[in-house]
């Protein structure tokens, strides 16, 4: 396992390939997939404001269904698209589970906003941090799926739609205006 | 009707917007860069115990076996297969070979002795021209062993039978057909007559000589029993089947007896020569 990792020097296997080949029964290939993938989907869900515990539980399941998806998997678009489509299934059923049983999954307990009165001053790594994290938690739940998935894992409009099953036009309305009201929860914050 | 200063507000409305757009995405992109920068990615990696149970459910999900199992097997099943085949070769060689009368003879007699009785019997068996010194020396043979079973003699005609020596197949190959023919027959009348005392009583018995006549037919125990009384004899006649010959006992009374050609053999010179004979001389030609 380990060999593999190790291994995955040579970048021009694609994740299909590799996916594909999971699906013959080649573990090793799995491997290299999930390394290569794992902290994006880990920071998608960590970035939903949710607990570390709750972010990690999403995240296995997740690959679980990923694992249990291999025999029928057809590569119709880049194995992130399938990836996250996946992910963002998984937390929508989540939050509705939670929904229907009235527990708060969410923080919502959002941590005052830092004030920064001198420009000059030096922002510190945590401060920052914790801005983006009160400025994302304040965007609605379609937003916030979009700005993760553009800003934080790098998809295109296109492939958001495709992910979020949106209209292309809709997606980038919502990255719009969820960039509009992160510039001004961070303004304070510009060099 | 839009008029053309609509159109243009338009389009700069969108421009306006498009550049609102990439000065947020610059902006934000900056704040991640710094962040980026500064933060390190452990913070955001999965914990090992995730990773390990992601991966034990994917590796259990295929029902992956390590391949060592396999490997191993691979190379010593057919070592052990070829190794067991040379076994069982070389033991079948082993027992083909191996001189079964050897044991059995070194009970009666030295291994040497026995060594020199067989190849004496090869060479009697096949060789036609001096057929009437194979007898007596068959019998010498015989006798000099007399400490022999029936089994082991039996045994000793088998062991003949399967282990010829070249030189005496060289011998068979230079005589004549008839020769072979001939041969072929003493080897049979041979073998027959190297039977038990039991089955030679019972081949007399069936070829019916012994409700013939008044002459009796020469048994095993009457000749132990003419034996003890010192009895001589001489060559009669000679009958298809059988020999007649004419025993002396001790009380001079003269006593004829048939011999069975299958079990005794008197050459020409015997015959002719009609001089009495000890009985030993007669056990001599028993069993040739």
């Amino acid at each position: 396992m380990t060999s593999f990792i190790a291994n995955d020097v040579d970048q021009s296997i694609t994740d299909e390939a590799l996916m594909l080949s999971y699906a013959k029964g080649d573990t090793g290939a799995f491997d290299v997939l999930y390394h290569r993938h794992k902290v994006a989907v880990h920071r998608f869900f960590l970035r939903q404001h949710i607990s570390l515990a709750v972010a990690e539980e999403l995240c296995h399941d997740t690959w679980l269904k990923v694992i249990n998806a291999r025999k029928t998997y057809e590569v119709s678009a880049l194995f992130r698209t399938y990836l996250f489509t996946i992910a963002r299934r998984v937390l929508i059923d989540f939050s509705q589970k939670k929904s229907t049983t009235n527990e708060q999954y969410f923080n919502e307990v959002v941590e005052p906003e830092i004030e920064v009165d001198d420009k000059s001053q030096t922002v510190s790594n945590h401060q920052l941090k914790q801005a983006l994290k009160n400025e994302i938690s304040k965007l609605t739940f379609e937003q916030k799926q979009v700005f993760l998935l553009k800003q934080d894992a790098g998809f295109t409009i296109e492939q958001i739609a495709k992910i979020t099953e949106q209209h292309k036009e809709k997606v980038k309305s919502n990255w719009r205006y969820a960039l509009q009201k992160m510039r001004e929860g961070l303004s304070a914050y510009a060099n | 009707m839009p008029t053309n200063n609509n159109k243009y507000g338009h389009q700069g409305d969108q421009q306006m917007q498009d550049k609102q757009l990439n000065d947020d995405e610059a902006f934000i992109q900056s704040l991640y860069d710094d962040l980026a920068a500064q933060e390190s990615s452990k913070e955001e990696q999965p914990s090992k115990a995730m990773d390990e149970k992601i991966l034990a459910a994917a590796h259990r999900s295929v029902g992956y076996t390590p391949k060592l199992v396999n490997t191993k097997r691979a190379w010593y099943v057919p070592i052990a297969s070829a190794a067991s085949v040379i076994l069982v070769v070389s033991l079948f060689f082993n027992q083909l070979n191996d001189p079964v009368m050897q044991s059995e003879i070194s009970f009666s007699g030295s291994p040497s002795t026995a060594g020199k009785q067989e190849e004496l019997m090869n060479d009697q068996l096949y060789d036609v021209r001096a057929s009437d010194s194979t007898v007596q020396a068959s019998a010498e043979m015989l006798q000099a062993a007399p400490a022999m079973s029936v089994q082991s003699k039996e045994m000793l005609i088998k062991h003949k039978g399967m282990s010829r020596k070249p030189q005496s197949m060289k011998r068979i190959s230079l005589q004549g057909k008839e020769e072979k023919k001939q041969l072929k027959q003493l080897q049979v009348s041979n073998y027959s007559a190297l039977k038990s005392d039991e089955q030679l009583v019972e081949t007399r018995k069936t070829i019916g000589v012994e409700s013939d006549s008044n002459v009796s037919v020469m048994t095993e125990k009457e000749f132990n029993r003419l034996l003890t009384l010192d009895s001589r004899w001489s060559f009669v006649d000679e009958e298809k089947e059988f020999y007649l010959i004419q025993v002396v006992e001790q009380d001079s009374e003269n006593v004829l007896y048939k011999l069975d050609k299958k079990a005794y053999y008197i050459n020409r010179s015997m015959q002719k020569n009609k001089t009495k004979r000890s009985l030993e001389e007669l056990g001599k030609l028993t069993e040739n």
